[in-house]
């Protein structure tokens, strides 16, 4: 009985703090079907009446098909590709630990901090004949994003034993089945967690797409919602659409996934 | 579950791989001159461009501010007259501008057509970009006054694509007639008309102060009222410090003033444009201190206002213009040059150039336009632009500077913690320095 | 033992990391630094000259530097504990797979993420307006509101608690998957010690989650120090420049054209998030042999 109150209140608890999160996300939801001069003052009131019409606009306006195809390859090859190299170095840095290796890993530290360096990029990019194309973008942000998810993976990778390993190893398993076959399994939680905020992370960028793209064609979804800032007056409702549209694909991706952040460690409990 | 869903990821950024795949065959391989035709471009591509045989790809990159709606159907219905032609538009967020502009020209990476401003294509280096001459058919149409403003040492790097365009007074003609307040044209005059205003509880003037650059418009309205353009030139030369001249700090203290008794809207600071033309287009503020662009705004709220334009309320009678130094550019090693100049032309014909000025509210470029002006600015036409009775706002006087520094110190003003004449004292600290590290002569 | 590292720890498993990281950052980052000793801005892209430590010094007597450099130390320190140990509680919320706390909260608290900075700062100017949603809620509880981002006293608070309300549920997240990692036995172990939760947090759950720590800390640290979007689009550095921080003065020098300042002002942020960095790391490694 004490148990189920204790319970309750916790839950209300977590309700009312999920407020803070939810009130203004739903201001953003309400107002794509509000009219403009509705959506303008950015209340937290119902439209007066529900309107489609901001959707529809928005599809007829801006190609959205084809920045999601755009945003779909960007997020989903630079971050499974940046989980597997990343992966793969840190298992090897960890484990080993020896000074050649711990300057190796600290070369990838120092791309946390490390600022990106605009100009010099593009000429690299340039010489390598990448500039402009998909390859190139997938390549940078893998890049970028490697120092972040070495740092998560050789954080995480003490977590399993290495007596683990020399089993395998007895097993008659090499390198490539020990990190394919135990050690990936294993990271599940951090690969799950590390490849959802990097996919969101390049999902919500525009920048680099600005700069090393030659053509509006190679842009993804953030890109869109520039097209309904006017001359200074923005129309709110089709921003607001425009920005529910966006979220949705990557809503849908972690909602699949967020689970297997939980679970995924009952496993390696019992193995270790 | 694990695997499953994985396996469902991977089969849709397959999908998208290819999707992608397929989208650049059919675009024309324009980053390799000429081998357009070695690609083999599919048979029904060029069955859909009968008249050049193959697809023109055009880059146009403007600042998302400048991808107004009639600069969209412009090009759309450009597309549509040409077939085989396409404009690819790229509409850069703001904050990004500046910046990416100065980065693709510096790695060579520029579009075909950029929207540029005189100042910026200073920095970047004029000779990027293809010079204009009488070889452009559009260039005997173009009225020379609106070409000077463009031109970098007698020669023209773009067509003209801004106009003169006033800074100054935006009022509700309504209001005033039904208040029987006159349109005031001195600081004490204002003062009264704000007092009628006020009591009937209408926000006299609405000040926008969380946008700087809304703040800034009373001072590059009213300076030229009091102050001549060689003053400037002798500020940009060193000769003279911004302290030397009092009348600027008092065009910034009646700023002040005008806040501090009230007779603006009481969160002013946390104001924004856009609140601003809200309260003119419902007619809850009377006045605006703003630019001619600020009507067309405003009247897409709702276009049964009458907003007028007056001389900023200062102290003469002198209306401040700006010079517009808009320009469309071609990036000089663009490959497709011709292509663009055909645009360009295209544009600069009168039906199309009426559309796309009348948007911006401001005056013929080319001598064969026959724009039909709305009344509040056949008004100011009349009034002004044609006597003369008008000088150069100050921001166009120093071009190349960047004041954000100086927009920045009004706004603190505003906030009480400075001084008008502090915040002349720190302009001069920043405009100094500013002016030696760009190497102006004279620092 | 030894002898078989090198076979099942091959090397070449960092070589596709270590070549797209080099090539494609590590290059053209350090490339880049060399800009800072230069009189680099885009009026001569190419035709720049060395200037040795013109640029530092240049730096160094900056008048707003002292300003800045407070705002985004106030920054840090304020996001970076605020983000953890709210973070952390609601991690400790989320990983409790019963009813309203586990995938409602995953989902609920990682939403802001999904958000662009843009919209964000919209919506909070909005929200946090003189006349806005807050101060109507606030004077129902008849506390007088104000102007929460245009006040000069307390604009960088304001920025600061919008900045949590983004990234709580990215760090909460990172410490999910370090709870996670936490093997089930060792939480049953102590709850049949009869040890009360505070204590158990403190002394078990927290030792054994020492990785996920330092990984948030260090995350939220740079982040703090490296601050811009949130500034640049709620603020803008004012009123006046009272929110001014170093990226948004590296932000004006590029925007001047004065690259080579602004790369020397990257450089010194550079430096100092380093420094900070590598205290940090030692300190807590200390920590976790302690527990070891």
């Amino acid at each position: 009985m004490k148990k189920t109150v204790k319970a309750g209140v916790l839950n209300l608890c977590i309700f009312l703090l999920s407020l803070l999160i939810l009130v203004p996300v739903c201001i953003v939801v309400l107002n794509s079907f509000k009219t403009q001069g509705e959506a303008a003052s950015f209340t937290l009131s119902l439209p007066t009446k529900w309107i489609m019409d901001n959707y529809r606009e928005v599809f007829a306006t801006s190609d959205i098909w084809g920045s999601m195809r755009n945003g779909i390859v960007y997020s989903g090859f630079s971050s499974v590709g940046v989980m597997m190299v990343s992966a793969m170095a840190a298992f090897v840095l960890s484990r080993r630990r020896t000074g050649g290796c711990n300057k190796f890993y600290y070369l990838f530290m120092a791309g946390l901090v490390l600022p990106m360096s605009i100009i010099p990029t593009i000429m690299t990019t340039k010489q390598l004949h990448l500039y402009g194309t998909y390859l190139n973008l997938i390549l940078l942000y893998i890049a970028f994003n490697i120092p972040f998810c070495v740092f998560m993976y050789y954080g995480f990778m003490e977590t399993i034993p290495s007596s683990l390993d020399e089993a395998t190893l007895i097993d008659g398993g090499g390198a490539v089945s020990l990190f394919f076959r135990v050690i990936l399994p294993l990271l599940k939680p951090v690969t799950v967690t590390s490849v959802l905020i990097i996919a969101t992370g390049i999902w919500n960028d525009f920048y680099y797409q600005l700069y090393f793209t030659r053509s509006s064609d190679m842009w993804a979804m953030p890109m869109t919602v520039y097209n309904y800032f006017g001359q200074y007056s923005r129309s709110w409702n089709l921003v607001c659409a425009d920005i529910v549209i966006a979220v949705v694909p990557i809503l849908i991706v972690f909602i699949l996934f967020q689970k297997q952040i939980v679970d995924g460690m009952t496993v390696g409990a019992v193995k270790g | 579950m694990w695997k499953k869903t994985f396996a469902a990821a991977l089969a849709v950024m397959m999908a998208a791989g290819m999707m992608t795949g397929c989208g650049k065959a059919q675009a024309p391989a324009e980053n390799e001159a000429g081998s357009a035709e070695v690609t083999a471009a599919p048979q029904e591509e060029k069955e859909a461009a009968p008249e050049s045989g193959e697809e023109v790809t055009l880059s146009f990159m403007l600042p998302q501010t400048h991808y107004k709606d009639f600069v969209k159907e412009l090009t759309a219905q450009f597309e549509e007259e040409n077939p085989g032609y396409k404009i690819d538009v790229q509409a850069i967020p703001d904050n990004q501008w500046i910046d990416l502009v100065k980065t693709k020209v510096a790695v060579e990476e520029t579009p075909d057509i950029i929207r540029i401003d005189k100042s910026l294509m200073l920095e970047v280096g004029e000779d990027n970009f293809l010079e204009m001459t009488e070889e452009q058919p559009w260039y005997s149409r173009a009225i020379e006054s609106q070409m000077e403003p463009k031109m970098i040492d007698g020669k023209l790097y773009g067509m003209p694509a801004s106009g003169d365009t006033a800074v100054g007074l935006l009022y509700n003609k309504k209001l005033f007639d039904e208040n029987n307040v006159k349109v005031p044209s001195n600081t004490a005059e204002l003062y009264e008309a704000c007092e009628v205003f006020k009591e009937k509880g209408i926000t006299p003037v609405y000040a926008s102060d969380k946008d700087t650059w809304t703040t800034q418009v009373w001072f590059t309205g009213a300076a030229p009222q009091v102050v001549p353009e060689e003053t400037f030139a002798k500020l940009m030369s060193g000769e003279l410090k911004w302290t030397d001249v009092p009348e600027f700090e008092d065009v910034i203290a009646k700023m002040g003033e005008l806040r501090e008794k009230g007779y603006t809207n009481a969160d002013f600071m946390a104001a924004t444009y856009d609140s601003a033309q809200a309260a003119m287009a419902n007619g809850e503020a009377a006045m605006y201190v703003s630019g001619q662009f600020a009507i067309g705004d405003i009247q897409k709220i709702n276009p049964d206002v009458d907003i007028r334009m007056a001389v900023l309320p200062y102290e003469k009678d002198i209306l401040a213009v700006s010079k517009g130094p808009g320009q469309f550019s071609i990036f000089k090693n663009s490959k497709n040059a011709k292509a663009a100049e055909k645009f360009l032309d295209w544009m600069s014909q009168p039906e199309h150039m009426d559309i796309f000025l009348a948007g911006w509210g401001e005056y013929p470029l080319f001598k064969d336009q026959k724009m039909e002006l709305p009344a509040w600015q056949q008004e100011l036409n009349d009034g002004y632009m044609t006597t003369g009775n008008t000088a150069v706002e100050t921001n166009s006087l120093l071009t190349g500077i960047d004041l954000n520094d100086f927009w920045s110190y009004q706004q603190e003003m505003l906030t009480g913690s400075i001084t008008a004449k502090e915040v002349m004292e720190k302009w001069d600290v920043s405009f100094a320095d500013q002016a030696k590290a760009k190497g102006m002569e004279g620092f | 033992m030894l002898k078989n590292k090198k076979k099942i720890y091959p090397l070449y498993f960092v070589l596709p990391a270590l070549i797209i990281y080099f090539i494609f950052f590590i290059l053209p980052s350090l490339s880049g630094m060399f800009y800072a000793f230069t009189d680099w801005n885009s009026r001569s892209i190419h035709t720049y000259q060395f200037v040795g430590i013109e640029n530092f010094k240049k730096i160094f007597s900056d008048p707003n530097l002292k300003l800045a450099l407070w705002n985004t130390f106030f920054f840090a320190v304020v996001t970076v504990v605020l983000k953890n140990v709210v973070g952390l509680a609601l991690a400790l919320l989320a990983s409790n797979n019963s009813m309203l706390s586990g995938g409602y909260m995953r989902g609920i608290f990682y939403l802001p993420n999904f958000l662009n900075m843009v919209i964000i700062g919209v919506m909070f100017t909005a929200i946090l307006y003189p006349t806005g949603p807050l101060n109507a809620l606030l004077s129902v509880f008849g506390i007088q509101g104000m102007d929460w981002l245009n006040n000069r006293k307390v604009a960088m608070g304001s920025v600061c608690l919008v900045e949590v309300w983004r990234t709580a549920g990215f760090h909460m997240i990172i410490y999910l998957a370090a709870l996670k990692s936490i093997p089930a036995d060792y939480f049953e172990a102590a709850k049949v010690d009869g040890a009360g939760y505070f204590q158990r947090l403190r002394h078990i759950i927290l030792p054994l989650i020492t990785q996920g720590i330092t990984i948030n800390l260090i995350f939220a640290i740079i982040n703090g120090l490296k601050v811009f979007d949130q500034v640049y689009i709620l603020t803008n550095g004012g009123p006046g420049n009272a929110t001014q921080v170093v990226s948004t003065m590296i932000y004006k020098m590029f925007g001047n054209g004065l690259w080579g300042v602004g790369t020397a002002y990257n450089l010194v942020l550079t430096v100092l998030i380093l420094l900070i960095c590598i205290g940090v790391i030692v300190l807590l490694k200390r920590k976790e042999v302690d527990y070891n």
